[in-house]
């Protein structure tokens, strides 16, 4: 008994290790096989500013860093920044500004060409900054294409949310970029954007857009944005001669 | 020994110790990044990987020069000093202190680049007139240690109130040597005087496109274009005099070129879905539904007997087989048929087999006794002792005549000819490379494996020597070239090649 006894604890013990075995390399295959897909808190659907908040928490940038950005529709027009105490700054497509990291600025799209009498009031939230050398500040800002699909979706009562980031150059797409100068991504409305863009460089910028305007009554805090804003004095585009306004 | 020590222009941290060549290189010389230092002819920099190396030059008289300077740690210095020996040729001055040989193995090769730059017997300084500019260096990135304090985190690395001097940091961009704060950054952060750089400073390689040196560190086998030669790698493979094989990396060579995506999204308001809905609806019950009513498979599944036949004919196979009654029986059969039975069975009785072994068991059995009692066995030993004979033979003298030759060495420098790129402009690349031992080398093989941001602009390349140049398609959207030299390089021998890319 003694001894079929000791055979059978050690066929259980062969089985049992054979069964864990199993099991790792299970375990292991399936790893290798779920994609790397890292766990993305945020998502592009949360209140404006949370974002940014958590990028000031983490550090992202340091207190009062200056951000150089540069919005172009490519359907021209004007583009007005207002910063926190409603103040407008009046610029161009294309003309350059410096905003602060974790604010959300309110902004007016005006004088589109082929959109005569509309207004569009998007949010720019900067979670993340570029660390250039000193010289080449302003000579690579963040920047935001407003395509003329963008424009349409919002005259839908869409939502346009964009995510700008960075490419990984080890992993970054070859494909050459649009006319634009930027490589546009369209996925569907459930897919986290922020997840998305973390996946494929480093995300920077969060561009929401849709026809909301302001009312008579919210004007004051609607127009108001979460931090300054500084307009970049030597750039290539022509700015317009009041470039401030309320 | 024609070297000194000499503090940069820029502050730098106290752990690196730079060593600077005088030989007809007078001018500036800074460690530091980027834009760190201003000065006169003030051409580019190279810096090696965690900031171990960073050299910048200029000459006063106007000529354009570029030094690279391999400084080593100061851990194993003692041991491998050798002194400098300035070489100089007409068009180059190239002085090399040391031909340390560096086996590529499966093991070492990962900490190949840091390595070259911490050999403490490398002091290689290269003066060579060149017509491009080095381009920023690559820098790793320095990950926050998980005891970094919430201040350390938030400090900035380079901030200062409006009116103090920009201070210069171990890394990371750095204001211009002599400029001023304008409070923009870090006007926050407390108090007069400019806040410390941070311990804990961060560079970000995804915003700089680099190329050269060996980018993921791993196993190497030659040829250059097989395995292991990553995007961005950079080297030259080579056969000495003596017929070891060796591969050296460049330093590697990073852009600022930084690249944009986004990635968008859509999304309607909750009124309007639930307005359109009855339409796709009415749809889905008009077609889905009836079609899975009336699908033949369906019925197919039920009337499905094939799969019971099958589990049947499995269990009874199972048993009969089990029982083990049928092994017997078929083998019984054959016994019948084949061999003649009623022969077998009489020559094999048992009771003349049993008989018989029984007699020879008693045989031995007798003899067994009768031998262990009157044979009883006798054991002897002998020890016998061996002896050793040492001779040692001690040289008198050597006469002969020491070789004065140092086997052939290579060393590859790769530059760029500007700093930072937008998306769609071209950069040059610069690779040297030189032999700085007496002895040929040979089969030279440089090869260089872009990243996928840069793609070779056809007829592009050139080169000072008789070379095979070949492109190949690296798989990752841009290609692998290689340079294969049709004649050994000879000893002090120099060279180099040039090639574009187009950023994208």
């Amino acid at each position: 008994m003694a001894g079929q006894s000791l055979k059978w604890m050690n066929t259980m013990a062969i089985r049992t290790a054979s069964l864990m075995a199993m099991i790792i390399v299970m375990s292991q295959s399936a790893s290798a096989q779920m994609p790397q897909r890292g766990y993305q808190p945020l998502h592009h659907m949360a209140s404006p500013g949370t974002a940014g908040l958590w990028a000031e928490r983490l550090g992202r940038a340091c207190p009062g860093y200056w951000q150089t950005i540069e919005l172009t529709t490519l359907e021209g027009g004007s583009v007005s920044y207002y910063d926190e105490a409603s103040s407008a700054i009046n610029t161009v497509s294309g003309a350059k500004v410096e905003l602060q990291v974790a604010a959300v600025y309110r902004l007016k799209l005006s004088d589109l060409p082929d959109y005569p009498g509309v207004e569009l009031y998007p949010t720019i939230e900067v979670i993340d900054r570029l660390h250039p050398p000193a010289h080449l500040k302003h000579e690579f800002p963040i920047p935001i294409v407003v395509t003329e699909a963008d424009i349409e979706a919002a005259l839908r009562d869409e939502l346009v949310t964009k995510v700008i980031y960075l490419d990984q150059p080890e992993i970054a797409a070859t494909v050459a970029p649009y006319d634009g100068g930027m490589r546009s991504e369209t996925l569907p409305s459930y897919r986290n954007l922020l997840a998305e863009a973390d996946e494929r460089g480093r995300p920077l910028l969060i561009f929401r857009m849709g026809r909301r305007v302001p009312s008579l009554h919210d004007q004051q805090r609607f127009l108001t944005s979460g931090g300054p804003v500084r307009l970049v004095e030597s750039q290539d585009v022509m700015l317009p001669e009041l470039s401030q306004s309320r | 020994m024609n070297t000194r020590s000499k503090k940069n222009l820029c502050e730098q941290p106290s752990a690196l110790t730079v060593l600077v060549t005088t030989t007809r290189v007078a001018g500036l010389i800074c460690i530091g990044l980027a834009s760190s230092c201003a000065g006169p002819a003030h051409l580019g920099r190279v810096q090696a990987p965690s900031g171990h190396l960073v050299s910048e030059a200029s000459a006063p008289q106007g000529q354009r020069v570029a030094e690279v300077t391999l400084s080593p740690s100061d851990q194993n210095a003692s041991q491998h000093q050798v002194g400098m020996t300035p070489i100089e040729t007409n068009t180059q001055d190239f002085v090399q202190t040391n031909h340390a040989s560096y086996e590529v193995t499966s093991e070492d090769r990962p900490e190949f680049i840091l390595n070259s730059y911490r050999q403490p017997a490398t002091e290689q300084t290269f003066t060579t007139p060149i017509e491009a500019m080095p381009a920023q260096p690559r820098q790793r990135a320095v990950v926050y240690p998980a005891s970094a304090s919430a201040l350390e985190r938030m400090s900035c690395p380079h901030g200062c109130p409006a009116g103090q001097a920009c201070p210069s940091c171990p890394s990371g961009p750095a204001y211009p040597q002599g400029a001023v704060c304008d409070g923009s950054m870090g006007a926050t952060m407390g108090g007069p005087g400019c806040p410390p750089c941070a311990a804990t400073s961060q560079t970000f390689t995804d915003e700089y496109l680099c190329d050269g040196g060996n980018r993921d560190p791993g196993f190497y086998a030659p040829p250059a274009h097989s395995s292991g030669l990553e995007t961005e790698d950079t080297l030259v493979e080579y056969a000495t005099h003596e017929g070891v094989h060796k591969i050296k990396y460049s330093n590697p060579v990073c852009v600022y070129a930084p690249r944009f995506s986004e990635v968008r999204s859509t999304s309607g308001l909750v009124q309007n879905v639930n307005i359109d809905r009855p339409l796709g609806a009415h749809e889905l019950a008009f077609g889905a539904h009836m079609n899975n009513r009336v699908e033949p498979v369906a019925q197919e599944h039920q009337t499905k007997p094939v799969g019971n036949v099958t589990r049947n004919r499995a269990s009874g196979y199972e048993d009969r087989v089990g029982e083990g009654y049928v092994g017997q029986i078929v083998s019984s059969d054959k016994h019948v048929g084949i061999l003649g039975a009623n022969e077998d069975y009489s020559q094999l009785t048992p009771a003349q087999d049993v008989g018989t072994t029984r007699a020879l068991f008693l045989n031995t059995i007798q003899a067994a006794a009768v031998w262990t009692r009157d044979l009883y066995p006798q054991i002897s030993a002998s020890v016998s002792g061996g002896n050793e004979m040492t001779a040692e033979f001690k040289a008198a003298g050597l006469d002969g005549v020491e070789e004065k030759i140092t086997p052939g060495e290579l060393v590859i420098i790769k530059q760029a000819d500007r700093s930072e790129a937008h998306v769609g402009e071209v950069i040059t690349f610069t690779i040297q490379f030189r032999n700085t031992g007496s002895e040929p080398v040979y089969n030279v093989v440089i090869a260089d494996n872009l990243t996928p941001r840069l793609s070779y602009v056809e007829g592009s390349q050139t080169s000072d020597v008789d070379v095979e140049f070949v492109r190949e398609d690296n798989g990752e959207g841009s290609s692998v070239l290689s340079w294969k030299l049709n004649s050994p390089l000879e000893g002090n021998a120099t060279g180099k090649l040039t090639f574009q890319t187009l950023v994208k």
